[in-house]
């Protein structure tokens, strides 16, 4: 009877697991690379996204691409294009509008609850502006960024990794996680209302840093040369250090209102 | 021990050695030798040479540094400064920075007793010039840097630049507070407010913050203006700031950090005690 049992539970177990491959297959064959290129490397490139990927790059153009499952594509708007509350129509074929308005590029994306991951490959040296601000935004990670970056976002978190700064970034909700390249330059403003930062920095940086929170708590590495200035009488009031890391240089400001600030080196 | 090989070469030694040396190999070792020691003296002198030149740099360096006035160093300092304030962006504004280097404190200030004046009244008025000099040059770079929209890294840079300023008179300021109540960015808003906060001990800014606190409408800048506002004396608490944080708290789309901020500091007024 034993036997019979360990049987039957084998199969239902290896029947399900076929299933399951079977159906990752057939997903990842469903799944559709669809890009556009515009030939652009100067100048600034402003993106409203809520879900992205942007990354440096070598080339003079700037290339969008998106993975989209077939399955989940519309039939019956097959013919027609998208529209959204600005009167922007999809102009690119991957749920996104990309105009260009007095030399700066704009990106606004199609669907406003479900925003599907975008990647978007930057030219070197242009500046880089996200702003998002829907309650619907996911995240944004940026990578491999030679050039100055602003961030502005409500729900997105967000991933730098690899980027050389000046950066300007702000989230009210979302976490904050930047890893600045060896030549980092400043000044480096990070501000998470509800979410913590996270920011590793090159171990011989030259910065005068400011760290607040109100009610989280502030984590630096052992290594880190810094000299702590007093708390003057006008801003003792909360959690906040002022400190100039290996002599003092450009301005880094990390602040939060809930969260964690932790300062790393690599 | 019993080495066959060593036991055999020992006792025909003479039969090997069937080779003479050349009769020029005595005058080549010594030729070797002679231009060894040429180059380890040649070494040498170019090992003291380093010394000397780097000797010569410190004591020329020291000079400069002893014989410069004062005065002129702090401008030269800062006319470097400024002159690395030129990114890409700022470039379609119609500012040259030979205008920036024309504000030498050489040109203005007039020889010493060429207006009959007396040598320390000239140096006061140098002095004075040289000040005045020094912050007009400065307030030039961070207005040029506050007023480029396209970048908020480099109105941040002014604002920080602004904020090490010994002194900022009323017209900077008033930029300063721009920034801080309409800038389009939050980031560079909270630089400003800091600005204006580190300057509260003068008499003029209570007003200030308490106009920067009523027209601003950025809920994390609220949070620190309200923190700011809350460290002052509850006298100083005038009606305009107690109506904003009344509007704060009545506000449905206040957010919930702004609005506890404004109670607590609604409930230590002495309306509410």
């Amino acid at each position: 009877m034993k036997k019979v049992f360990l049987i039957i539970i084998a199969t239902t177990f290896l029947s399900f697991q076929g299933y399951a491959q079977e159906k990752d297959g057939t997903e990842q064959s469903d799944i559709r690379l669809k890009t556009f290129k515009m030939t652009k490397s100067v100048g600034k490139i402003h993106i409203d996204l809520g879900n992205a990927i942007i990354e440096g790059h070598s080339g003079n153009e700037i290339i969008f691409s998106s993975r989209t499952k077939a399955t989940k594509e519309d039939e019956r708007a097959k013919g027609l294009k998208a529209i959204n509350g600005l009167g922007l129509v999809d102009n690119t074929g991957l749920g996104i509008n990309v105009t260009e308005v007095n030399g700066v590029m704009q990106v606004s994306q199609m669907n406003s609850t479900y925003p599907s991951e975008v990647k978007i490959l930057v030219p070197n040296g242009m500046i880089i502006v996200f702003d998002h601000q829907s309650k619907f935004g996911k995240s944004v990670v940026v990578r491999n960024i030679k050039s100055e970056i602003e961030i502005s976002t409500r729900e997105c978190t967000i991933d730098l990794d690899n980027v050389s700064g000046p950066a300007v970034i702000k989230t009210i909700y979302g976490d904050i996680k930047a890893l600045f390249s060896q030549n980092v330059k400043g000044p480096l403003s990070i501000i998470s209302i509800n979410g913590d930062i996270d920011v590793t920095l090159p171990k011989t940086v030259q910065a005068d840093l400011k760290m607040s929170t109100k009610y989280g708590e502030l984590f630096i590495a052992p290594e880190l040369k810094i000299d702590v200035q007093k708390h003057d009488k006008m801003t003792s009031y909360n959690n906040q250090v002022n400190a100039k890391i290996n002599g003092g240089g450009f301005s880094i400001d990390l602040r939060s209102n809930a969260g964690k600030i932790y300062l790393r080196t690599k | 021990m019993n080495d066959p090989i060593k036991n055999f070469v020992g006792q025909h030694r003479e039969e090997f050695d069937d080779f003479e040396p050349p009769a020029d190999v005595l005058d080549k070792v010594r030729k070797e030798i002679r231009l060894a020691k040429i180059s380890t003296r040649r070494n040498n002198i170019y090992r003291l040479s380093k010394w000397v030149v780097a000797a010569s740099i410190l004591i020329t360096l020291g000079i400069y540094f002893y014989v410069i006035p004062k005065d002129d160093s702090v401008v030269n300092e800062v006319s470097k400064n400024t002159k690395k304030i030129t990114p890409k962006s700022l470039e379609p504004i119609s500012w040259s920075p030979k205008k920036e280097a024309s504000v030498n404190p050489v040109k203005i200030v007039k020889p010493a007793g060429a207006n009959g004046l007396e040598k320390s009244e000239n140096k006061a008025l140098m002095s004075a010039n040289v000040t005045k000099a020094l912050y007009q040059n400065e307030k030039d770079s961070i207005l040029l840097l506050l007023s480029d929209e396209q970048s908020s890294s480099n109105r941040i840079y002014g604002l920080v630049k602004a904020s090490k300023l010994p002194h900022i008179k009323e017209t900077l300021m008033e930029t300063i507070v721009k920034h801080a109540t309409e800038d389009e960015n939050s980031n560079v808003r909270l630089v400003a407010i800091d600005v204006i906060i580190s300057r509260l001990d003068q008499p003029y800014m209570a007003k200030i913050l308490r106009r920067t606190f009523v027209e601003q409408d950025d809920p994390f800048v609220l949070t620190e203006l309200i923190d700011a506002i809350s460290n002052m004396d509850a006298n100083k608490i005038d009606k305009g700031i107690k109506d904003k944080l009344v509007a704060l708290t009545d506000d449905p789309k206040t957010m919930g950090f702004v609005k506890d901020r404004a109670y607590a500091v609604l409930m230590s007024t002495n309306d509410f005690k």
